[in-house]
C-alpha cells in the first residue's frame, strides 16, 4: 500500500502539472480553431459537408494547393541544400569566428517575418541592390526569403546531430577505400538522415504555413493556402471556404508534425556523444567554406541593405525616416507613433513571454518524463505532439477564431488587451517546450534514483537530479520566447486594436502604403525591431545552450 | 612492410608524436603500448592519413604514402567500440569495403559468408548491427576490415570495451585470424595483455615518443628504464645493499649501483624462502592474494601469495625471490 502510494503521488503531481497547459491549449487553441472550422462546416446546427467538395473542386483551390505545396517543396529543397554545407562548417570544423557566424545564421529565424519581407523589399525593389533582377513582388522573393527565414532551422538540428557524430565511423569508411564523396554518402548522411528529416518537415512545415512574409512580398498576388485562408475570412467572409482550407491545413500539419517527432526521437536515441569530432579546417575544406561563406553573404545582404537603405533619401544619407519614429503624426496610415507601437510590443511581448514559459516549464517537465506502463508513455508522447501543434497551424485561423469564440460570456475577450499577448505565447510555447524538453531528457534518471536512495522525496529528488541543469536553459528560453513574441504578426494582426498596435503590425500598415516616407519609415522600424530581437538573441546565445532553436 | 621515419604529428602548440620512427615487417603485428594520452590514437590515425604529418614520412614498401589520402592507402581500421555502420545489417557492413569496389553482388554475398565463419559468426548476415553484443560487434568490425584485404590493419584498442572473460577469449582468435590470414597489423593499446596475446613486436610510447621497441618478450622483461618498468607492471624498485640482498635470495649477480626492479611475482610467500618478513597488509586478486610486506632489511614491497594462505598484519612470513620478475636497470 505504502509503496503503491509512493508511486501514485508523483504520478497525479505530473498529471496536475499537465492540467495546466492543457486547459490553456484548450480554451486558447482548440476552442477557437474548433469555432473556426465549426463555422464553416456546422453552421446552423447541422453538418454541411456539402460545400467541402464544392470548395476542392474550385480552380483556384487547386491553384492554390499547388502553389503552396510547389513553393514549400522548392523552399525545403533549396535550404536544405544550402543548410547542409553551413552546418558542416558550423559545426564539424573549428575556427576563430564561429561562434559569431552561428549567432549570424540564427537571427534569421527570430526576425518577425513582416521585417524580413521589407528587407527583401529593400533589396530587390527598384534602388535595391538587386533591383536589376525585377524580382519585386515576384514569387522569387517569396522564394529566397524562405531559405533566408528557414537556414536556422536545418544548420541548428542538422548541425547539432553532425557534431555528435563519431568521426571514426567515417574514418573507418575512409580506411576501407571510400573516396570522401562516398564516405558522405553511404555513412554521414544515412547517420544524419533523422535530423535531416526533421529539419525538413519543418521547413516544408512553416514555408507552407508562411503568412507574414507571403504577405510582404507578394501582397495577395500569390495566393498560398495561408494567404488564402485570410482572404476568405477577411475579405468574402466565405467562412465555408476558409474552414476547408483550415481543415486540410491541420490534416498535413499533424502529418508533417508526427513525421518530425519521429525523427526527433531517433535523433535523440542514436545520438552517441564523441568528444571532440570537430577539427580545424583542411585545404580539402576549402569548397565547403566557400559554400558556406556564399550562405553567410545571402544571409547578410538584406540585412545589411535593410539598415543601408534606412539611412538613405533621395539624396543622401540621412537620419529622416529614424526622426519620424517619434512623430505620432508622422503617416496618414498610423494612429500612433512608431515608438508608442515599441512600447506596446516590449509589454505585450513580457507578457505572452512570462506565459510561455511557466506554461513551457509544466509541458517540458511532464513530457520529459518516461513511465514504464506503455499507456502512460503514449500519452506522454501524444502530449507532446499537441503542445507543437500551434506550431503549424494557421495563425490566421487561430487569431480569426478568437474573434468568433471569444467575444461572449464567459470568456468575452474580444475588447480586452489580453488576446494578444495569449496569442503570442501560443505561437512561442512549442519552441519554449523544445528548448527545455531536450535538456531533461538528457538527464539520467539514475540520478534521480540516486538522490531518493539517500533519502529524498519524489519532488526533492526531481529538484536535485534537475534544477541544475535547468537555470540557463530556461534563461535562454525565455529570450527566445521574447524575441518570437515581439516578432509574431500573423495572429497578431488579427488581434491588436488599432489605438494599440505592434511594430510589426504598424510596419505592415506602412509598406502597405505607397510613399517614400512610409517606406522610409517602415525600414527604419524594421532596423529598431531587429536590433531588439537580435540582441535578445544574442545574449541567448551567449549562454550555449544546444537545444535553442533545434527540432 | 610498414616504416615510419621520424613521424611527427602537432596540435597547434602541443607535439602529440614526436619523431617516431617504427617498422613493422610483413605478416608480423606491432603493439604500440603506453597510457591514454599519449599519442598513441594520433599516431595510427596519422598511419591512416587521417592527421597531417608536422615532419617525417610513412613509407609502404618503401613507397612514400606523403599526398596519399586515406582512401587510396589500402590500409583498414578497426576501433575499440567497433565503429560499425548502424544504417546497415551485419552483411551490408561486412561487404561495404567489396561494394565499393564495384565487385558483382552474388560473389559479394559469398565473400561475406566467409568471413563471417572466420570471425565466428556465421549466418549472421542478415541481423541489425544494433542487436549484437559487444564481442559480436568486434567480430563483424574484424571482417569488415579484413574484407578490404588491408595491405596494414591498423586496430585502436580493439578488445578494450569487452569484459575480461570476453577479451581474453577474442584475442586469442583476433591473434589465431591475424596469422592465419598473414595480415600485417599495428595495434594500439594501453592494455599489457591485449598487447602480449596479439603482438610479435611490442613498442612502448610515453608521452608523444617510442622510449622502447623490440619483440614482445624482450620488452617485457627487460624493460630500458624505470618509466616503462613502472608502465609495464613493475612496482618496486631497489637499490643499494637491499637490491644486493633481493638479487642474492633470487640468485641473481650483485647489481652493484643500478637499480632492481621487481614485479609482484617475483617474491612469493612461501615456507621454503631464505626472505623474512612482516606482512602490512594483502588483498585477493583474482587469482592469487596480493600482500603488501615489510621485507626485513629491504623495506616495504609487494609480493604474491596462494589462495590458501590466510594473512593478518603483523605476521611473520618467509619469502622466496624468483629471477623471473626481477630485471636489472
Amino acid at each position: 500500500m505504502g509503496r503503491h502510494r509512493d508511486r501514485l503521488i508523483p504520478a497525479l503531481g505530473v498529471g496536475a502539472l499537465a492540467l495546466v497547459p492543457l486547459l490553456f491549449l484548450a480554451v486558447f487553441f482548440v476552442l477557437p480553431v474548433g469555432g473556426m472550422l465549426a463555422r464553416g462546416l456546422y453552421p446552423d446546427g447541422a453538418w454541411d459537408l456539402s460545400g467541402v467538395g464544392e470548395v476542392l473542386g474550385r480552380a483556384r483551390t487547386a491553384r492554390v494547393l499547388l502553389f503552396t505545396i510547389g513553393m514549400a517543396s522548392l523552399g525545403t529543397v533549396l535550404t536544405v541544400l544550402l543548410g547542409l554545407p553551413l552546418a558542416f562548417v558550423l559545426y564539424r570544423l573549428t575556427f576563430p569566428g564561429r561562434g559569431v557566424l552561428r549567432a549570424v545564421v540564427v537571427m534569421p529565424f527570430v526576425l518577425p517575418t513582416v521585417v524580413v519581407g521589407v528587407m527583401f523589399r529593400a533589396l530587390l525593389s527598384s534602388g535595391g541592390p538587386l533591383g536589376l533582377l525585377g524580382w519585386d513582388r515576384h514569387w522569387m522573393a517569396i522564394l529566397l526569403a524562405f531559405v533566408f527565414f528557414n537556414l536556422a532551422v536545418v544548420v541548428r538540428t542538422v548541425g547539432g546531430m553532425w557534431e555528435g557524430l563519431d568521426r571514426r565511423a567515417e574514418d573507418a569508411a575512409a580506411a576501407l577505400g571510400a573516396t570522401p564523396g562516398q564516405v558522405f554518402r553511404t555513412v554521414t548522411l544515412p547517420a544524419l538522415a533523422p535530423s535531416l528529416i526533421s529539419a525538413a518537415t519543418l521547413v516544408f512545415l512553416f514555408c507552407s504555413t508562411a503568412f507574414g512574409v507571403v504577405l510582404t512580398l507578394g501582397g495577395l498576388r500569390y495566393g498560398t493556402i495561408e494567404s488564402e485562408i485570410y482572404l476568405l475570412t477577411t475579405e468574402f467572409l466565405d467562412l465555408q471556404g476558409a474552414a476547408v482550407l483550415s481543415l486540410i491545413q491541420l490534416v498535413a500539419v499533424v502529418a508533417m508534425l508526427a513525421l518530425a517527432a519521429r525523427g526527433r526521437a531517433r535523433t535523440e536515441q542514436s545520438v552517441s556523444r564523441a568528444r571532440g569530432a570537430a577539427r580545424p579546417p583542411r585545404r580539402a575544406d576549402w569548397p565547403l567554406l566557400a559554400a558556406a561563406g556564399a550562405v553567410v553573404g545571402f544571409i547578410l545582404l538584406p540585412v545589411l541593405t535593410l539598415a543601408w537603405r534606412s539611412l538613405r533619401d533621395g539624396s543622401g544619407w540621412t537620419l529622416d525616416h529614424y526622426r519620424l519614429l517619434a512623430d505620432p503624426g508622422a503617416s496618414p496610415a498610423l494612429r500612433v507613433s512608431i515608438l508608442e507601437a515599441v512600447q506596446n510590443s516590449l509589454r505585450t511581448a513580457v507578457d505572452a513571454t512570462v506565459l510561455a514559459v511557466v506554461l513551457g516549464l509544466c509541458v517540458a517537465v511532464v513530457v520529459s518524463r518516461r513511465p514504464r506502463a506503455s499507456g502512460a508513455r503514449r500519452v506522454v508522447s501524444a502530449l507532446d505532439g499537441a503542445f507543437m501543434l500551434p506550431l503549424g497551424i494557421s495563425a490566421v485561423t487561430v487569431g480569426f477564431g478568437f474573434l468568433i469564440t471569444l467575444d461572449r460570456p464567459p470568456l468575452d475577450l474580444r475588447s480586452s488587451a489580453v488576446l494578444v499577448p495569449i496569442a503570442q505565447a501560443l505561437v512561442a510555447l512549442p519552441l519554449v517546450v523544445r528548448t527545455l524538453t531536450p535538456v531533461l531528457r538528457s538527464v539520467d534518471p539514475r540520478l534521480r534514483q540516486a538522490a531518493a536512495a539517500l533519502g529524498a522525496g519524489p519532488l526533492r529528488a526531481a529538484w536535485t537530479a534537475e534544477g541544475p541543469v535547468l537555470g540557463r536553459p530556461l534563461l535562454a528560453a525565455t529570450g527566445f520566447a521574447f524575441a518570437v513574441s515581439l516578432g509574431e504578426f500573423g495572429a497578431t494582426s488579427f488581434l491588436a486594436r488599432p489605438d494599440r498596435p505592434t511594430v510589426p503590425v504598424v510596419i505592415y500598415q506602412l509598406i502597405s502604403r505607397p510613399g517614400v516616407d512610409n517606406l522610409g519609415m517602415a525600414l527604419a522600424a524594421s532596423v529598431l525591431l531587429s536590433l531588439l530581437t537580435v540582441t535578445v538573441m544574442g545574449l541567448v546565445e551567449r549562454l550555449r545552450v544546444g537545444s535553442v532553436g533545434t527540432f | 612492410m610498414l616504416r615510419l621515419d621520424d613521424v611527427s604529428v602537432r596540435f597547434g602548440d602541443t607535439v602529440a608524436v614526436d619523431e617516431v620512427s617504427l617498422e613493422v615487417p610483413e605478416g608480423q603485428v606491432l603493439a604500440v603500448l603506453g597510457p591514454s594520452g599519449c599519442g598513441k590514437s594520433t599516431l595510427l590515425r596519422a598511419i591512416a592519413g587521417l592527421e597531417e604529418l608536422a615532419t617525417g614520412t610513412v613509407r609502404v614498401d618503401g613507397r612514400d604514402l606523403a599526398g596519399v589520402p586515406t582512401h587510396r592507402r589500402g590500409f583498414a581500421l578497426m576501433f575499440q567500440d567497433g565503429q560499425l555502420f548502424r544504417h546497415l545489417d551485419v552483411a551490408g557492413n561486412v561487404g561495404y569495403a567489396l561494394r565499393l569496389r564495384g565487385v558483382p553482388r552474388s560473389a559479394v554475398a559469398g565473400q561475406v559468408e566467409d568471413l563471417l565463419e572466420t570471425v565466428g559468426l556465421p549466418g549472421y548476415g542478415a541481423r541489425a548491427v544494433t542487436t549484437l553484443s559487444g564481442g559480436e560487434q568486434q567480430r563483424v568490425a574484424l571482417a569488415r576490415a579484413l574484407a578490404a584485404q588491408p595491405r596494414l590493419l591498423l586496430l585502436d584498442e580493439p578488445l578494450s570495451a569487452l569484459d575480461r572473460s570476453l577479451r581474453e577469449r577474442l584475442a586469442g582468435d583476433l591473434r589465431g585470424i591475424l596469422t592465419g590470414t598473414g595480415t600485417t597489423a599495428l595495434l594500439v593499446t594501453h592494455d599489457h595483455d591485449e598487447a602480449f596475446t596479439l603482438a610479435d613486436r611490442m613498442a612502448v610510447m610515453l608521452a608523444g615518443r617510442i622510449v622502447q621497441h623490440g619483440p614482445t618478450q624482450e620488452v617485457w622483461t627487460r624493460p630500458v628504464d624505470r618509466q616503462v618498468a613502472e608502465f609495464i607492471g613493475f612496482g618496486t624498485f631497489l637499490e643499494q645493499e637491499p637490491a644486493a640482498r633481493v638479487a642474492r635470495a633470487a640468485g641473481l649477480p650483485d647489481p652493484g649501483g643500478r637499480t632492481l626492479a621487481l614485479r609482484r611475482a617475483a617474491l612469493r610467500i612461501d615456507d621454503a624462502g631464505v626472505l623474512g618478513a612482516t606482512v602490512r597488509g594483502a588483498a585477493a586478486i583474482s587469482d592469487a592474494v596480493r600482500v603488501d610486506l615489510d621485507l626485513d632489511d629491504v623495506g616495504a614491497v609487494e609480493a604474491l601469495a596462494g589462495q590458501d594462505v590466510t594473512l593478518r598484519p603483523g605476521d611473520r612470513v618467509r619469502v622466496r625471490a624468483d629471477a623471473t620478475g626481477i630485471t636489472v636497470l
